[in-house]
């Protein structure tokens, strides 16, 4: 047996689950090869030490509260009154609903999300990426996405959008840039950094159907106007960036990852 | 005391020295504490209305178990979501995780000393693996069950059980490699 082969044993051998011939082959292998046996040694110890703190965690669970059948209906007498209450809570719902409706955005909301995409680059400082580190950005894996954007009327000037955040190696500093594709043209934009997330903050403007958790601003690249749309979509941030010209239909973002 | 409320009782007393794996496993596999307790409570009252259906004399854990496994599975296809969707850069492929495996043997050689300063995140990385190999491995891991029973609670060939663990084991590595070396622990080994 090589060593290739002794360690690719290594999983049912820690299981203990080879049967007799193949442990006796490769205690035999074990005994005659010293890397081996130090690596088979070092394996033991650290499945020991990924098992036990896998083990380790805080009981939460109420097991008194825990039941074996479905909890007792409420009582005949009650169901009247509940169902007064339940009235009344829908058309509490439905006032609330017809005030969201007509009235402002609400600011908390947009602080909110506004709160949401610091959260893509929490590791962010002012922002100064210096021509030597340049060279050295680099894409994090998995927070590349795409927001594929329909443009009101005109489906041949669907654009693509890569939004990546980059990290400089060297200062650790980081950004968010949108690769977006708008005609023939591809144009690399910085949306989100120190001083543009500044600007969302205090001047982001919010504009009709953003009560929830879409944000829109504007940010300006080499002269020209983008909007800006930032939605918070799951426990993920994505953004969609058009010229300003052009204004981005919310509704019809479509989101898949890569 | 009806003959009912005896079995009962008889249930209550065997699930008793499971609860805490039976609570570890679920928040293991679940999406928080909240849906990890909803699990609990809906793989309990299963277990007990089939109950009659255990075979007293086999091994009640096991039974438990593939009861706790259908009821996660039930969960995440009502929610349409797995945990595995909230990790950030899930490591799909097998080939960068055998090239990252690199740095892996730096580790070993101090395990005790990194794996504990990586401590929660240890936990996190589970969510590195899909599904099936998170739940092979977190029942091979903490509850000792073989591939055999492993095979037999997840309805699987026993050979992609093993499969399951092995390349649990491999991800779990890269991840925790990447982990150690991002945090400054171990200096990355390239390939």
């Amino acid at each position: 047996m090589t060593c290739a082969e002794a360690r690719q044993w290594i999983s049912p051998y820690l299981d203990a689950e080879l049967d007799r011939d193949r442990v006796l082959e490769i205690g035999d292998h074990l005994e005659r090869c010293p890397q081996c046996r130090r690596r088979f040694e070092l394996e033991v110890r650290a499945e020991q030490v990924i098992t036990r703190q896998l083990q380790r965690f805080s009981p939460f669970l109420n097991w008194d509260a825990i039941r074996t059948r479905p909890a007792p209906r409420t009582a005949s007498w009650v169901r009247p009154f509940l169902r007064v209450g339940l009235a009344a809570a829908c058309l509490g719902l439905v006032i609330i609903a017809w005030n969201g409706l007509v009235g402002e955005a609400s600011p908390p909301a947009v602080q909110w999300a506004a709160n949401e995409l610091y959260e893509l680059s929490p590791a962010c400082t002012p922002f100064e990426i210096t021509p030597a580190c340049r060279p050295e950005l680099e894409p994090v894996t998995g927070e590349v996405m795409n927001c594929r954007v329909q443009l009101p009327g005109d489906s041949s000037a669907c654009m693509v959008v890569d939004v990546l955040k980059r990290t400089c190696r060297k200062t650790g500093k980081c950004r968010v840039e949108a690769r977006l594709n708008y005609g023939s043209k591809p144009v690399l934009l910085t949306i989100a950094r120190q001083d543009c997330l500044g600007e969302l903050r205090g001047l982001g403007r919010v504009f009709e159907g953003s009560r929830t958790n879409v944000v829109r601003y504007t940010c300006t690249h080499r002269d020209i106007e983008y909007h800006v749309v930032a939605r918070k979509v799951g426990d993920k941030i994505l953004v969609a960036v058009s010229p300003a010209d052009v204004e981005p239909l919310v509704a019809s973002i479509q989101v898949y990852e890569r | 005391m009806t003959r009912r409320d005896a079995a009962e009782r008889e249930f209550l007393d065997l699930l008793a020295p499971l609860r805490l794996s039976i609570e570890r496993y679920a928040l293991r596999n679940a999406w928080n504490q909240q849906q990890a307790s909803d699990i609990v409570q809906e793989a309990v009252m299963t277990a007990w209305r089939q109950y009659d259906r255990f075979e007293p004399g086999t091994d009640f854990k096991a039974w438990m178990f593939r009861i706790l496994v259908n009821t996660i599975y039930s969960f995440n296809k009502k929610t349409r979501r797995d945990r595995q969707l909230r990790v950030a850069a899930p490591v799909e492929e097998l080939d960068w995780a055998l090239e990252r495996e690199n740095s892996w043997p730096v580790i070993l050689e101090d395990s005790g000393q990194v794996l504990e300063q990586l401590d929660d995140r240890l936990v996190a990385a589970l969510d590195s693996l899909s599904a099936d190999e998170r739940q092979c491995l977190l029942l091979r891991l903490l509850e000792g069950f073989t591939y055999k029973e492993i095979s037999g609670l997840l309805d699987m060939p026993l050979g992609t059980v093993m499969s399951h663990v092995h390349r649990a084991r491999l991800k779990l590595r890269e991840r925790l490699s990447a982990l150690a070396v991002e945090m400054g622990l171990i200096q990355e080994v390239l390939p």
